[in-house]
């Protein structure tokens, strides 16, 4: 009988990175996001001009001096959309964070005690998936305000039952692994078996589900914006679309400059999942150095 | 101490039962079973795949995962326990010291894949609490099992070592309770030739200098034959013959044994290919 090696997860993620620089899609992927997070970091120093300065006249079309336009307002599109990736970014990624935590305790807890518990937290699980997350949002943002924090909430509390799906069926697969049962067996406590032996285990899919996440995140967030739902006193993504609304027939830039920028970055995370999940994943590894051989 | 005499019977199995639900029909696994073990003997238990061995050692050792079970009956004893109905945390206590322990047939998959073997092992050793102490007894007991590069084994991953070496590993973590009788389930099926013979000394070894009681379950008769004094053939759910190992191969008295051993012997011969 022969039994396929486990490498240590550890390995596997440093490995993974190789691997993911060794796809087409995790090397774009890569590339988007890192050229994504250098702008917001570097925002200041390489912006043309502050997020609230007056650049020029309103409503430019593109030109040398404003390479996107300038808004109703007469802000630099260009500065706009980069100190704008700092929003849409860090909403991107916390959102994604904070649906891991919620959805990777919610999905362990019952993918590891079972019974009642299990069907508790997944039919409540299921049911935040049935409601749309549009909707869900809208009420949230609605009633209690359009603030950075509570946007970054609302959004994970849209996304966790797809986090809490992967982690709990990681879960119940490694549940019944005999090195699971031996831990259980010699009296380990459970904070012990669920942290040590069965969570670095279940990590692989489950980081590339924090990409996708990640990526979902950004979308909702822009859409809400769009809708007229983000907080005002942060320049972001989704705010430029809305404000882009009005002027569609006259200022074209104003909308489409942004859009391009949030499907690009949407693409590069969900390129770099791809990448992640062909890196995790040796046959899919497989067939693709077979295609490209 | 009582496991240094060879007459006294450590353990007893009396007309264990274990019967399977598979989809609304009843597979009669085990199908009332008598198997004595003395003190440091060491006893086989020989059968084909599908004869319902394994699943009487995982019942005399109270491992049975419990879904699919249909009826589970029987008297067992250890050392004058009835580990049958015994509550869980004594049974506990008798696998943590002086009891009984099983190694399986495929080490890689009851080995955590995420942790370093001394990790693994220092649950075993949990009531060890000082450092030095602990590491020394680690090395203690894979030396016990040949293992050389001691150190190295210590810190490797599972995936670092060869199917023999984990397997000695597993050996070494399920002597740490210091048993009285080791269950191995197919412990050289998995492994290839030069490293099954290693694997055997090491059991041997243990069987002869700490008096470790061995019950062997397998479908290899190299192994039957090279370790065991006392053999019980399985078919069916049923012990069809009991007989020390060198009558049992000079004179089968059951015809299903006589027929293994002639299948066993035909395998061996290069000339007999059909």
């Amino acid at each position: 009988m022969t039994t396929r090696a486990l490498p240590h997860p550890l390995v596997a993620l440093l490995s993974a990175v190789r691997g993911v620089a060794r796809t087409w899609s995790g090397r774009a992927g890569l590339a988007i996001v890192l050229l994504m997070v250098a702008l917001a970091a570097a925002a200041p120093w390489i912006a043309p001009s502050g997020p609230l300065d007056l650049a020029g006249a309103a409503l430019q079309p593109p030109s040398y001096l404003h390479p996107l336009g300038t808004d109703n307002v007469g802000h630099d599109l260009l500065s706009a959309v980069i100190y704008g990736a700092r929003a849409s970014l860090a909403i991107g990624c916390f959102a994604a964070l904070i649906a891991f935590l919620i959805g990777g305790t919610i999905g362990a807890l019952a993918g590891y005690l079972r019974g009642p518990v299990e069907l508790v937290l997944m039919r409540i699980a299921e049911l935040f998936q049935t409601l749309p997350v549009i909707i869900v949002v809208l009420f949230i943002v609605a009633v209690l305000g359009a603030r950075f924090w509570l946007l970054i909430g609302a959004v994970a509390l849209a996304i966790w039952p797809l986090e809490a799906r992967i982690v709990y069926g990681q879960f119940v697969t490694l549940s019944d692994r005999p090195f699971v049962t031996a831990a259980r067996a010699a009296d380990l406590s459970t904070a012990h078996i669920v942290l040590r032996e069965i969570l670095p285990n279940a990590l692989p899919p489950v980081i590339v589900q924090v990409a996708l996440d990640a990526s979902l995140a950004i979308l909702i967030s822009a859409g809400l914006g769009f809708l007229g739902l983000s907080d005002p006193s942060v320049p972001s993504w989704g705010e430029l679309l809305n404000r882009g609304q009005s002027y569609l027939d006259s200022a074209w830039w104003m909308s489409v400059f942004p859009g391009v920028v949030i499907c690009i970055t949407v693409l590069g995370f969900n390129l770099l999942a791809d990448g992640l999940n062909e890196a995790f994943n040796p046959r899919a590894t497989a067939t693709t150095a077979r295609l490209q051989a | 101490m009582s496991s240094t005499d060879p007459c006294k019977t450590l353990l007893t199995a009396r007309q264990v039962k274990v019967h399977l639900k598979v989809g609304d029909r009843i597979i009669r696994a085990v199908d009332g079973v008598d198997l004595d073990v003395r003190a440091g003997e060491c006893v086989g238990i020989l059968g084909e795949s599908g004869s319902g061995k394994s699943t009487f050692g995982r019942a005399i050792t109270r491992l049975l995962p419990n879904v699919a079970l249909a009826h589970l009956s029987g008297e067992v004893t250890f050392d004058g326990h009835d580990v049958a109905r015994m509550p869980e945390a004594a049974l506990r206590s008798l696998r943590r010291r002086g009891g009984f322990s099983m190694v399986f047939q495929d080490p890689l998959s009851h080995l955590n894949p995420t942790r370093r073997i001394v990790a693994q092992m220092d649950e075993a050793l949990r009531s060890i609490g000082d450092r030095d102490k602990l590491l020394a007894r680690e090395a203690d007991l894979l030396a016990q099992v040949g293992l050389s590069d001691i150190e190295r084994v210590l810190r490797a991953y599972p995936h670092e070592l060869s199917g023999g070496m984990r397997q000695r590993v597993l050996l070494a973590m399920a002597l740490a309770a210091e048993p009285r009788l080791l269950v191995a389930d197919e412990p050289t099926t998995a492994l290839d030739a030069t490293v099954q013979m290693q694997v055997i000394e090491t059991l041997r070894r243990l069987n002869r200098e700490q008096q470790v009681a061995l019950l062997i379950i397998t479908h290899n008769f190299g192994l039957v034959a090279e370790l065991c004094d006392r053999v019980y053939v399985m078919t069916g759910g049923k012990f069809v013959e009991d007989a020390d190992v060198f009558a049992l191969f000079e004179s089968p008295r059951h015809p299903y044994t006589a027929s293994l051993i002639a299948a066993g012997r035909r395998l061996l011969q290069p000339g007999a290919r059909t």
